[in-house]
């Protein structure tokens, strides 16, 4: 029996059918947010990473029922269309993309470093990065890219 | 087969009842990060997040809703000043962020696997679980909670919360971890609470993770020390004693033997640095 959720969506109010067993993962890809990756469906790689009320989570390891009444952030919704968010500009700025895989993961668990702190250390960085997975081992950059984008998002005031 | 009906409880009772009313298998689900990730799904799940979703202090005891998640007890400030930030460097070891955010304290204990995290420091604690079920509410102590690999005291019960005294403010507690990389399971867990009283322990209690088939306490260690000074030779003989006490198996992270020798030092590392008192 599908049951009904009600979600905020990069800031649109959603309602969505959901299978009892489907996870967030799923359902956001097939209502269009391709953004969101599924490598593993186990939790380990963090490439299906959304924030859930602002936190980042992994959307295979949450049941879609159980984000009824949530806001929900995915990649597409850094920015509006056609424009980037400043972490985006420092990923293609730094060369922080290889296969691009493990890209939305990463700039969404960034986006919720730099929620929270604007200034973060090197440390602080490689911490919130540590839960998505790069195959094609490309870390320096991407540490690189959040570093640059903080700088600007604080000149900016943003 | 999929999870085929899904059922949001909205007080510990409920759940309870919905539990049985469900197509079986049935099971609860808070955050959900083991359940989703094994491979054999259940017929039906209740989600008790909602009505367990607190970390709260009452009296003397602190108090842990299932429904709490790594997270909230991570940045949880008033434990933090009563633990000397005991359990928030468990929290920081656990697993990714993006996992921290979903899990749940009450769920790692639940799941009973022998290398849970949050068993060993809350063995160390003396923590308490508060279970409820079809004969009622009744309280397991953490000593006697884990039956065996996958396998707790709690049965068909609900893991309503998990309870504990803030630890006497002159005893000190360490939390030590090795995985193969950050956030990954570990390999071998330690805890360790130390009271010195006039340069001699006088409390000890020492408990190690993913050494045994459940997490286990090391009473051999701690009878050693209690009564002696803190010094390198007698944690290191404490720190054998744990190696001694411990039934590791060799798997896909580590041997029998690793694990057996990584037992002394990581039991020897926690009770030195909980016999420096808090803040080291």
């Amino acid at each position: 029996m599908p049951i009904e959720i009600r979600v905020t969506v990069n800031g649109e109010a959603k309602v969505f059918r959901v299978m009892p067993g489907e996870r967030l993962s799923e359902v956001l890809r097939r209502e269009g947010y391709v953004s969101v990756k599924v490598g593993c469906s186990t939790g380990d790689c963090g490439t299906c990473t959304v924030l859930v009320d602002g936190e980042p989570i992994v959307s295979c390891l949450m049941l879609a029922a159980q984000a009824d009444g949530t806001e929900i952030t995915t990649t597409e919704g850094l920015a509006p269309p056609r424009a980037l968010h400043p972490l985006q500009e420092a990923f293609l700025d730094e060369g922080a993309v290889q296969c691009g895989f493990c890209t939305p993961g990463m700039l969404l668990a960034a986006k919720a470093l730099l929620d929270r702190n604007p200034s973060p250390t090197e440390a602080e960085i490689r911490k919130a990065l540590a839960g998505t997975l790069c195959r094609c081992t490309g870390y320096e950059n991407p540490v690189r890219a959040v570093r640059r984008a903080a700088e600007r998002m604080r000149e900016g005031g943003e | 087969m999929p999870i085929r009906s899904f059922a949001s409880a909205s007080s510990p009772g409920e759940a309870v009842k919905l539990l049985e009313s469900s197509p079986q298998p049935s099971r609860f689900i808070a955050g959900g990060t083991d359940l989703l990730s094994m491979p054999a799904a259940p017929a039906s799940v209740v989600d008790v997040r909602r009505p367990l979703r607190y970390a709260r202090r009452e009296g003397d005891e602190f108090v842990v809703g299932a429904g709490a998640t790594v997270t909230m007890v991570a940045e949880w400030e008033e434990l933090a000043r009563a633990d000397g930030g005991f359990l928030r460097s468990c929290a920081h070891d656990f697993a990714t962020w993006q996992i921290r955010n979903l899990a749940t304290v009450g769920g790692n204990l639940a799941s009973a696997v022998p290398s849970a995290d949050f068993a060993v420091p809350f063995l160390v604690l003396g923590a308490r679980i508060v279970a409820l079920g079809k004969s009622g509410r009744r309280d397991i102590p953490i000593e006697s909670f884990f039956v065996g690999p996958h396998e707790s005291a709690l049965g068909r019960d609900l893991l309503v919360e998990v309870r504990f005294r803030a630890p006497a403010p002159e005893a000190g507690l360490a939390w030590e971890k090795i995985g193969r990389v950050d956030g990954d399971i570990a390999i071998v867990n330690a805890a360790a609470l130390v009271r010195i009283e006039s340069g001699r322990c006088a409390d000890v209690r020492l408990a190690l993770g993913a050494v045994a088939p459940t997490p286990i306490r090391v009473p051999a260690a701690e009878e050693f020390l209690r009564g002696k000074e803190p010094s390198e030779e007698n944690l290191r003989r404490a720190g054998d004693l744990a190696a001694e006490a411990s039934r590791p198996i060799s798997d896909q992270r580590a041997s029998a033997e690793y694990r057996r020798a990584m037992c002394a030092v990581l039991a020897r590392r926690a009770l030195a640095r909980a016999a420096q008192g808090r803040g080291k």
